[in-house]
């Protein structure tokens, strides 16, 4: 215990003063005499001197004792300091991409949280940060749900890191500049990462992350299912041509014989007709061919009326939307590439985009909307309706790459705005709808997306969606996963941070003045009471 | 209260000293100046019509010729009251002067009297305490005589009167000391004093100032006057005490 004012004990020696005082002053013994006609005639007069050596020490003199002591003590501003551990800011982040269904990872994660939250992190500020779909800072734990698509934990972890001294990431995967608590499940899981259907033909995309083994790929279409044992390695690519001009839908279902089930079966529906004429001015055999490849399109050399029109270093011709394809200039390989968000970037990898090297857009064609970016130079850009790209279309760079006809199939999708024949929906990737689509009059119960007046559609759970059009009711099926959902493995490890590490602690003064004079109070008031019985 | 058969013994000895003549109504063992039938002569007068032919006296008619009655000393019992102070004063000394007063009770049953040991045994401090008016006989008053209204009431005794002022030895030497507030216990009238050697030496001479007033103002009354300390044993006030001072022969 501490004083504020330790100088006020000087006045304990008043303590003195009271003693000596009520030596003096002592109260009167009450005596019952048989007469007091005698008495009456003495004279009263002080205690001798010699009486105050024989002091009495009474209960009245002790609270009056008290009292002063109390009152001296009230004023010297006792205090007591106490300490405990510094209330750290700490961010949760939860990271809820649809891999981490499996294994029952999300509820795990959940309950790891809540052990942290009731133990070492009890007397912590603590915050909790989710993407459900966007990053948004949740009020409980129990709010945290998963999505069926891939969650971007980067803006999640610039939100969670505003205001707070440690992010702890619930994830399994290894991250830098935040603590991690990795949850690891089951590997070996195959799944469907790409999915095209035309009238001829269906191309799957598979990616696997367990030892070679055999797995059966089953397609369905109109009523016929075909299916075919194949050998799951590293990762492959697998087609099938069949007549699907009559149908509908093609389902593809991957028999891998795992217990991740998100990503073995999608669904391609029919929109509406995929013609569409494409005018390209220029030499090269290759993009002419991803072009022809993509169903429905039918490839014009020249210019002329076009719903898209490619030309190779010169102004496209008049179309809806175009392509002008700029051969690179201080040409680069690139290390690193911007985010890959646009629709017209879909499913690229890239590394197989920087192969034969890009160049940076020259300046009066960069200035709209970034598509492709570079090693921070912008390498393809949307603007007017026109999409400038800088890259090498050599035959052995980028173009010999499985992103190269990927590409143009986006940019076909992109240019018919959805009316291509089939359509494969992505979760957490954006889809243009025809432009006309106005609603979603029905969707999976819960299910998490967004339909822009625009027309794109983004569903962050996998399902059947009814879109409303002019021409009526169309059925979307939204089921294929980012790639790297795939990979369900992932680490297990504990929190790789002591959170009860002592970091400092904050001290806390408590005062104790209004307790010494309540004492007082109570002692004068006893010490009164007492004075007045003896009377 | 029990007396050993050897001071009862010493009790039937005992008669109360007298100095006036007293009247009394039942014949008993005392003489007194009432003329009466029993053998102790006193003188001879006149007869006068009505007096008894037995009481004249016929030798002398022989040698005057005249008729003279012999007058006797009627043998009466003498009337005692005994009067204990029961005023809350007495408090300290009360079960001295029950037991005193059962002494002269028993010591008057012999001359006569009939005051029940009972009604002195059932007596209780605290109950108020007044003399009542006295034509004759023996009254003997057991009192602290703190209160001074009692002088007057002891003025109205017409009779033969003896006072026993009894203090007990805590009024006549305090032992009490230091700031006091001192309360009366008839009245509850206080007064602060501080008691020291000094007080208590002045209230040593206040109180034989006021003893020795009582005494004066009893000899002038002709009231017997005996001061006694309730400390002192019974049996000694009677026996020394009570004779030294005339009130027992």
């Amino acid at each position: 215990m501490s004083f504020e004012n330790p100088g006020a004990f000087w006045a304990l020696s008043s303590l003195a003063l009271l003693v000596i005082f009520s030596l003096w002053r002592q109260a009167a013994a009450r005596t019952v005499v048989p007469s007091v006609l005698l008495w009456k005639r003495i004279p009263e007069r002080n205690p001798p001197v010699r009486a105050l050596r024989r002091p009495k020490w009474r209960l009245e003199l002790l609270l009056q004792a008290l009292a002063i002591a109390a009152s001296i003590a009230a004023l010297a501003g006792p205090f007591v300091t106490t300490s405990r551990p510094k209330a750290r800011k700490i961010a949760l982040v939860f990271d809820t991409s649809a891999r981490m269904r499996e294994g029952g990872r999300i509820e795990r994660m959940k309950e790891e949280a809540r052990r942290l939250w009731n133990g070492a992190l009890a007397g912590d500020e603590k915050r909790i940060f989710a993407s459900i779909p966007a990053p948004q800072a949740l009020s409980s734990i129990d709010e945290v749900r998963g999505i069926d698509a891939h969650v971007d934990l980067e803006p999640l972890l610039a939100a969670a890191r505003q205001g707070a001294e440690h992010v702890i990431v619930f994830t399994d995967r290894p991250l830098g500049g935040a603590h991690t608590v990795l949850l690891g499940a089951a590997g070996g899981n195959a799944g469907i990462t790409e999915l095209a259907v035309t009238d001829e033909e269906v191309f799957v995309r598979l990616a696997h992350h367990g030892a070679t083994r055999k797995a059966v790929i089953r397609v369905a279409w109109a009523g016929r299912v075909v299916e075919e044992t194949i050998l799951l390695g590293a990762g492959r690519g697998w087609s099938r041509r069949e007549d699907f001009s009559r149908a509908d839908e093609v389902s593809v279902t991957l028999d891998g014989g795992d217990g991740f089930p998100l990503d073995d079966s999608v669904r391609a529906v029919r929109l509406g007709s995929a013609r569409m004429v494409a005018a390209f001015d220029g030499e090269m055999p290759l993009l002419v061919r991803a072009l022809g490849a993509v169903p429905g399109v039918v490839v014009r050399p020249g210019g002329g009326e076009a719903r898209l029109s490619v030309a190779v270093d010169r102004p496209p011709s008049k179309a809806p939307f175009s392509v002008w394809l700029h051969s690179p200039e201080g040409r680069f390989l690139p290390r690193a590439w911007g985010p890959m968000t646009h629709p017209l970037a879909a499913g690229l990898r890239p590394a197989e985009l920087g192969q034969g090297g890009v160049g940076e857009l020259p300046r009066e064609f960069k200035q709209g909307e970034p598509i492709l970016v570079a090693d921070g130079r912008t390498v393809a850009a949307l603007a007017g309706g026109v999409l400038h790209l800088s890259i090498d279309l050599a035959p052995r760079g980028w173009a010999s790459t499985p992103s190269f006809p990927i590409f143009w199939k986006n940019v076909v999708d992109f240019a018919s705005r959805g009316a291509s024949a089939f359509a494969v929906v992505r979760t957490g990737r954006p889809y243009d709808l025809p432009s006309r689509a106005s609603e979603i009059i029905r969707a999976p119960p819960g299910a998490l997306y967004s339909l822009s007046p625009e027309g794109r559609f983004l569903a962050y759970t996998q399902g059947e969606y009814v879109v409303r059009t002019p021409e009526g009711d169309r059925r979307v099926e939204a089921d294929l996963l980012d790639e790297e959902e795939s990979d369900t493995a992932g680490l297990t490890r504990v929190l790789d941070w002591d959170p009860q590490a002592p970091e400092g602690r904050e001290f806390a003064r408590r005062g104790l003045g209004g307790w010494a004079a309540a004492l007082a109070l109570l002692a004068v008031i006893l010490a009164w009471v007492l004075q007045r019985r003896s009377e | 209260m029990l007396f050993d058969e050897v001071f009862l013994r010493k009790l039937e000895a005992l008669r109360f000293a007298v100095r006036r003549s007293i009247a009394g109504r039942r014949e008993g063992e005392r003489q007194t100046k009432r003329r009466g039938g029993s053998s102790g002569f006193i003188s001879h007068r006149s007869y006068s019509q009505g007096d008894e032919f037995r009481s004249i006296d016929w030798n002398l008619y022989g040698r005057l010729g005249q008729l003279y009655v012999k007058e006797f000393a009627r043998e009466e019992a003498l009337p005692v009251r005994l009067f204990v102070d029961t005023s809350r004063s007495m408090a300290p000394k009360f079960d001295f002067a029950r037991l005193l007063g059962a002494v002269l009770a028993l010591v008057a049953n012999q001359e006569g009297n009939s005051i029940p040991l009972r009604a002195i045994e059932d007596l209780q401090v605290g109950t108020p305490f007044a003399l009542p008016t006295i034509g004759r006989g023996l009254a003997i008053v057991v009192s602290d005589l703190w209160d001074e209204s009692l002088r007057p009431s002891l003025s109205r005794l017409h009779c033969e009167t003896a006072v026993i002022h009894v203090l007990s030895p805590e009024e006549v030497e305090p032992s009490f000391e230091g700031k006091l507030r001192l309360v009366d216990s008839e009245s509850g009238e206080n007064c602060v004093r501080f008691v020291g050697d000094e007080e208590r030496a002045e209230y040593r001479k206040l109180l034989a100032a006021h003893v020795a007033d009582w005494k004066r103002w009893c000899f002038d009354r002709d009231v017997n006057y005996l001061r006694c300390s309730s400390g002192t044993p019974v049996e000694e006030v009677v026996q020394v005490y009570l004779r030294e001072a005339g009130v027992l022969d």
